[in-house]
């Protein structure tokens, strides 16, 4: 299958690493594992105490209002523009989504004489100067950007992994134009992941349906919610993939936290894992599983996967029996 | 009925007393004005200014609920809430509906028009907040509104997930206790931005009416209570 996701140029510095409060408080991993690629590919970056969160769960369960969140984004963007990082790099869809579209309203004068009139009561202000060098991009991109620089640096051979995409809806339909690739078919994260060896799934049917979190309806809907996420399990199921990879949090709590319950209560058998991209490609780099990739903060088990890629130990049965008997003896 | 060739010769006047000319004429008068002042509102809003000739060119086609996963598993149809809010029908602001939509997009990323259904939801929600018949919508993650005001991150309280972290069982509550040392052994940061920071964002949200929205308690009163109760939201079990 080959590649299909366009080159972007370089992006090697001016980073800020834009705090993402799902990953934060569910999969810390998921941004130390970002670190430790970009150390590894060479991306100077910051995490700037100053950057708030991006008001997206708010915002999209109704509770912040617009006004509210465009002034919350241009602020953002005034502090990463002063810290000299102007390149916000998001872990999450949501904080792509809501900061791009807060710099497409920025755009119109009235919006911005608005948002101004409230960034003046703690000093700041959205101009062109900032509005002219700060910038947006997922992880992801920031990654891609870098990517002729993987092969040399792959120590595990993810060979015999099948790996199949879960492409958020914040990054490809909010900004469709503006995706890496195909909105439809997003290839990003498989083509990332193309010089470990894994074997990619591409298209599958539902690739587009969402993670079923909805941000409300997990909560107050929830029959439609799970209703949502089975059905991609299943679908998942049926292309025999190893890996679901994901590239925002709020997926990934989904389907993480509420794989192996949906599959007790319908009695299926979704075979698989879910990871994000960063920690499979962290891997596929030699980090280590804990310290880097935080899987302890999973839901799934995921040490058969570990122990199949060479993350962990491999302990044959054999050996095991060998050491338990010479344990007795010893008694 | 007079000939054609006798209505040529007599001009204007003759054409008047063809019935066609009539129905002719009758086809070029102006559609009456369907006053909308909620159409209006809802074209006026700023995220509505890339989708408004999406809206008003609506054709009705149904890509929007082909691919809509509400329309799917719920009583609900993105094409039916274009229609109405192309009609400006005010009943949408007392329609429970609207709260079906998980923001998804997949209606205006399939748009064959460049209309947003998701965003007409958006906009129409928070009119429905406003005037108060929302409220009981948005209840609920009013713990995220103060966990947001108080700390500078969002994140999903526990207050919120309540039977959910109950399914989530062990392994959740494992990460919750574990998650400050979990951060500390891969060398991440606080989880909270700087004070600095924290002050600035409450002053934004106070500047755009958060808290009046909301009609939530007054703030100082609400912190105060906070700070007595030493709460530390996100990892609290």
């Amino acid at each position: 299958m080959p590649t299909s996701t366009p080159d972007i140029a370089p992006i090697t510095h001016g980073v800020e690493l834009f705090h993402s409060c799902l990953v934060s408080t569910q999969y810390p991993g998921v941004e130390a594992a970002t670190k430790w690629l970009f150390e590894q590919l060479g991306v100077e970056y910051v995490v700037n105490p100053d950057q708030t969160c991006c008001t997206g769960l708010g915002y999209y369960t109704d509770v912040v209002s617009f006004p509210t969140s465009v002034a919350v984004a241009a602020r953002n963007a005034c502090v990463a523009v002063e810290s000299g990082h102007p390149i916000q790099a998001y872990l999450c869809s949501t904080c792509y989504a809501v900061n791009k579209k807060a710099r497409e309203v920025l755009e119109e004068p009235e919006q911005r004489q608005r948002t101004n009139e409230v960034l003046s009561k703690i000093g700041r202000r959205y101009d062109d100067a900032v509005a002219n060098e700060v910038r947006h991009h997922h992880v992801l991109e920031i990654l891609w950007s870098r990517h002729p620089a993987i092969p040399a640096l792959i120590r595990r051979r993810l060979s015999g992994i099948k790996v199949a995409t879960h492409p958020a809806c914040h990054y490809c339909k909010v900004f469709p134009d503006e995706v890496l690739g195909d909105s439809e078919n997003l290839m990003l994260p498989e083509d990332l992941l193309e010089p470990a060896g894994v074997e990619k799934t591409g298209y599958y049917p539902e690739k587009t349906t969402h993670c079923g979190a909805g941000f409300r309806q997990r909560f107050v809907n929830p029959a439609m919610s799970m209703a949502v996420t089975r059905e991609k399990l299943r679908r998942l199921a049926e292309q025999g993939v190893d890996v679901c990879v994901h590239m925002c949090p709020n997926c990934h709590v989904q389907f993480d936290r509420f794989h192996d319950v949906i599959s007790k209560t319908t009695g299926e058998d979704y075979p698989f894992v879910h990871l994000h991209v960063q920690q499979l490609l962290a891997l596929a780099l030699g980090a280590d599983p804990d310290t880097v990739c935080g899987v302890e903060a999973h839901s799934q088990d995921l040490e058969p996967l570990l122990e199949r890629i060479g993350a962990r130990p491999r302990v044959s049965v054999a050996a095991a029996a060998a050491e338990a008997t010479a344990a007795e003896g010893a008694r | 009925m007079i000939e054609v060739e006798e209505a040529l010769d007599q001009g204007d006047e003759g054409l008047s007393a063809n019935p066609y000319g009539v129905i002719a004429e009758s086809a070029f008068l102006p559609a009456p004005a369907r006053p909308s002042p909620l159409l209006e509102r809802i074209l006026d809003d700023p995220r509505m200014h890339h989708f408004a000739q999406g809206l008003l060119s609506c054709v009705q086609c149904g890509i929007c609920t082909s691919g809509c996963p509400a329309a799917r598993f719920a009583d609900y149809s993105p094409r039916e809430i274009s229609r109405r809010a192309r009609d400006g029908d005010e009943t949408l602001l007392e329609d429970d509906s609207v709260w079906l939509c998980s923001y998804c997009y997949t209606c205006q990323s399939r748009c064959p028009q460049g209309n947003s259904v998701a965003v007409i939801n958006q906009i129409i929600r928070g009119m429905q907040v406003e005037s108060g018949y929302g409220l009981k919508h948005v209840a609920l993650f009013t713990a995220w509104a103060e966990q947001f005001y108080a700390t500078g991150i969002g994140g999903w309280p526990h207050e919120l997930l309540g039977d959910i972290a109950d399914v989530w069982g062990e392994r959740w509550w494992h990460l919750v206790e574990r998650l400050d040392d979990l951060r500390e052994e891969m060398g991440l940061g606080s989880l909270y931005p700087s004070e600095a920071a924290i002050g600035e964002l409450r002053t934004i949200m106070d500047e755009t009416g958060f808290r009046t929205r909301l009609r939530l308690p007054d703030a100082e009163a609400r912190s105060l209570r906070a700070a007595q109760a030493g709460k530390s939201p996100s990892t609290e079990r």
